[in-house]
């Protein structure tokens, strides 16, 4: 294919992975410290409609967003209230917070539906696009956490908890303080996440636009063996696969948009199946059952 | 991956029989009264629409011929999500196999139109009921080769379910007609469940007492019932007693998703008439909320599905008469789950 | 032993096909057998409906050993039975393998604790690196003798 359509299929990959990117290192952050969280999909509707709503009131998009990640962060450690405080079970509040969020997204962005916003600025890249400042910052967002992760004291304590609470409450560590941390940062980031789809890539609000992305960046977790790095890998490769189902169409390419949409969903299956099958298990040693069910 | 998600991933324990009862009732009140004070917020009389919300339920056959029919698909993939988690396997994808068992039942619907009613249905049953298996067979699969947890996987394909689906509505199943918004083609009247007298209650209500019943009796009567028991109490001793574990994986969560399949099948047999895109409002995932808040009993799925059919319908009934729009439910079931959620389980314990 | 189901449904699940009927089981031929047992070992009566969890280690190894000794087995092979167990119950379990074996089953026991295997053993064999290292009689049976065998020293029997 010509070169102008690998660079378009390239930016316009960047660009929309990079909401799944913030939702997938989100996710990973919360669940290093041992809490999933399944409502991510809901979160990032709270993200997206917040974003929108107060990018429309405030005039500015970056107190859109930014309002976006506080709101997102609020109801997150409310998700953590209930399953670190009151010890409920993960997938039933997360699935509950799911709820909550189409609820709540739906209500707040309803007032807002068919506004004209200004999108977050785009800085322009010769050759392949323009980006807008959450994409310039998302990898580095990405390094950040891993960072913060692998070579910080705190860090190195949140994994702890993700491993064995009672260790390292043995160790003089706070497991609930921590990870109530975690769900703060994964909340913050996974409603930058959101925002960036309403504010950043379509500048509209949408009932229900994640389209289950919040499903694809838990997935991504794994993918990413919960490791931020490879993370961005992951989100690059399946906003690869809605992006060149986008441009395909705009080439006029006769192929049904919905199998399109359906090949960041197989792909992750698939990968997954491999993986399952090369047995390259990311558990670090010594676990019990882990997430992947490979004993 | 960090051990306490692995931990928090298992299946949740079955509450003690004395926690369930009182937990309805909490749910109810509480919801109940989280919907007073959106009223009263909104500058309306919550009593008088309570009133009003029961005397239609309740006083009225209709209403609650209404109730039964929102309760039927809960009953079905609650059992979805239930059957599975006796061995401690974790199915969250009853809306993807309700979706396949609708889109399997309508070729079914398509493509025989002549049969007599008599051998159509059963196809279509047997058809949506393949669809279901068909979708939670493959993560089963996938989970006795232990090559992908079934939470994840169950999730993705819900994704693609529906995709599925409408691909067949946008294409080779397009109606004619309606080109504005894309369907299949009405079924023939041979292929529409029937339904009781002048209400919308159909067939699937049946199906769902039966399966709910035979789960019940299978679990706590049978020797396969007591070995998937033993599964998800500890799948290495079983495993050592001989107990073939991943067949039991497998079959189970064939079975589930049939069930699931079959609430799809009833949904354009009954209630639509044909395959459309938005065949469930979450009928899925609140099965996993009704499956989860019964602890996983026949009679607590009865009891919760008929719960959650009651607090869907005050909803609903509020939504017409008071102007309160449909988000809100879905905000308020979730504040609701959210407190039942937050009450404070046994001492130490997860649940 | 699986600790959420009862002592009951661990002891018919523990016989293999022995008491299937149809879909169901036969309970009441698994609790005669099983009390028959139980009487024969000098056991307290079993708590059927218990949970196998609320139970002590000590008493998990009764309902094993109930279980196993009801069907009068011509061969018991034991792997460290007395493990975990403290030394009352370990006594009563050495007991029970010598009744057994006086009853003409035979016993193959396995443990790395010299002193149970001297009290009750009728031939004791010592393996390494997978192989039969020595096979030793009463007559021989204490450790200057048997040790050799076990750590491979090269005047082995």
């Amino acid at each position: 294919m010509s070169t102008p359509f690998a660079a378009a299929v390239l930016s316009s990959s960047i660009l929309s992975g990079t909401s799944l990117l913030y939702a997938t290192l989100g996710e990973l952050v919360g669940e290093r410290a041992g809490i999933v969280n399944l409502g991510l999909e809901g979160l990032m509707l709270i993200g997206a409609a917040v974003g929108f709503a107060a990018t429309s009131l405030a005039g500015d998009p970056y107190i859109g967003v930014a309002a976006a990640g506080l709101v997102c962060l609020a109801a997150n450690l409310i998700f953590g209230f209930i399953v670190i405080e009151r010890r409920a079970n993960q997938l039933a509040a997360g699935l509950t917070l799911m709820f909550f969020g189409f609820g709540a997204s739906t209500l707040v962005g309803r007032p807002f539906v068919g506004a004209v916003i200004s999108g977050l600025p785009r800085l322009p890249v010769p050759g392949l696009g323009a980006f807008d400042a959450l994409v310039w910052l998302a990898a580095p967002t990405a390094l950040l956490l891993w960072w913060l992760l692998f070579r910080t004291r705190w860090g190195l304590a949140l994994r702890a908890v993700g491993e064995d609470p009672a260790v390292a409450f043995a160790a003089g560590q706070r497991p609930q303080l921590l990870q109530f941390q975690a769900l703060a940062v994964a909340g913050l980031l996974g409603g930058i996440g959101g925002a960036h789809l309403s504010v950043g890539l379509t500048q509209t609000w949408d009932e229900g636009m994640t389209a289950g992305r919040g499903f694809i960046a838990i997935a991504l977790v794994i993918f990413a063996k919960w490791n931020p790095l490879w993370a961005v890998a992951g989100a690059l490769v399946f906003g690869g696969a809605e992006s060149l189902q986008l441009q395909l169409q705009a080439r006029g390419a006769d192929v049904s948009p919905f199998l399109m949409t359906m090949v960041p969903y197989a792909l992750t299956l698939l990968v997954l199946l491999i993986w399952g099958w090369n047995r390259m298990s990311a558990a670090p040693a010594g676990l019990g059952r882990n997430f992947f069910g490979v004993e | 991956m960090p051990r306490e998600l692995a931990l928090a991933l298992r299946s949740p324990t079955a509450l003690a029989m004395r926690h369930r009862l009182p937990r309805a009732i909490v749910v109810a009140l509480v919801a109940l009264a989280v919907f007073a004070v959106v009223l009263l917020v909104d500058g309306k009389d919550p009593l008088r629409a309570y009133r009003d919300t029961l005397v239609y339920i309740f006083g009225n056959t209709y209403g609650f011929s209404e109730l039964l029919v929102r309760m039927t698909p809960l009953l079905l993939t609650s059992i979805a999500v239930a059957l599975p988690s006796r061995l401690g396997l974790i199915n969250v994808g009853g809306e993807g196999q309700l979706y396949m068992g609708a889109w399997l039942a309508t070729a079914g619907a398509l493509d025989f139109p002549d049969l007599p009613s008599w051998l159509l249905l059963p196809l279509m049953t047997a058809f949506g009921f393949a669809g279901g298996a068909l979708w939670a067979f493959l993560p089963g699969l996938m989970r006795a080769a232990k090559l992908v947890n079934e939470t994840i996987s169950t999730l993705l394909l819900n994704y693609i379910a529906p995709l599925i689906v409408s691909f067949f509505i946008f294409g080779p199943w397009r109606s004619p007609e309606s080109s504005s918004y894309p369907q299949s083609p009405a079924f023939v009247e041979a292929a529409r469940l029937p339904a009781l007298g002048s209400t919308r209650i159909h067939l699937g209500l049946l199906f769902g007492l039966v399966c709910l019943t035979l789960y019940g009796f299978a679990l706590n009567r049978t020797r396969r019932g007591l070995e998937m028991r033993a599964i998800g109490g500890n799948a290495e001793a079983s495993l050592r007693l001989g107990i073939p574990v991943s067949a039991y994986i497998v079959v189970t969560m064939a079975i589930a998703g049939g069930i699931a399949g079959i609430a799809g099948m009833a949904e354009v047999s009954a209630i639509q008439g044909r395959l459309v895109a938005e065949l469930s409002p979450g009928y899925g995932f609140v099965g996993f909320l009704v499956a989860w808040l019964a602890g996983g009993t026949a009679i607590g799925i009865l009891a919760m599905a008929f719960l959650f059919a009651v607090v869907s319908s005050v909803g609903d009934i509020l939504q017409i008469t008071q102007g309160v729009p449909y988000a809100v439910i879905n905000l308020l079931m979730a504040v609701v789950l959210f407190i039942v959620l937050g009450q404070r389980g046994p001492a130490g314990t997860s649940r | 032993m699986i600790p959420a189901l009862t002592v009951r449904e661990n002891l018919v699940l523990g016989s293999g096909r022995r008491y299937r009927r149809g879909l169901s089981l036969d309970w009441r031929r698994l609790v005669t057998d099983m009390d028959k047992s139980a009487a024969r070992l000098r056991f307290p009566p079993l708590s059927y409906g218990a949970r196998a969890a609320v139970l002590s280690g000590g008493n998990q190894q009764r309902i094993v050993l109930t279980r196993e000794l009801a069907q009068n087995p011509k061969l018991i092979v034991a792997l460290y039975p007395t493990r975990g167990l403290d030394t009352r119950s370990a006594e009563a379990l050495r007991t029970l393998l010598g009744e057994a074996r006086a009853a003409g089953t035979a016993v193959l026991l396995v443990s790395e604790d010299l002193d149970e295997l001297f009290a009750v053993s009728d031939r004791l064999i010592v393996l390494r690196d997978g192989r039969i290292a020595g096979i030793f009689l009463p007559e021989s049976f204490h450790a200057d003798a048997v040790g050799p065998s076990m750590v491979g020293a090269a005047n082995a029997a």
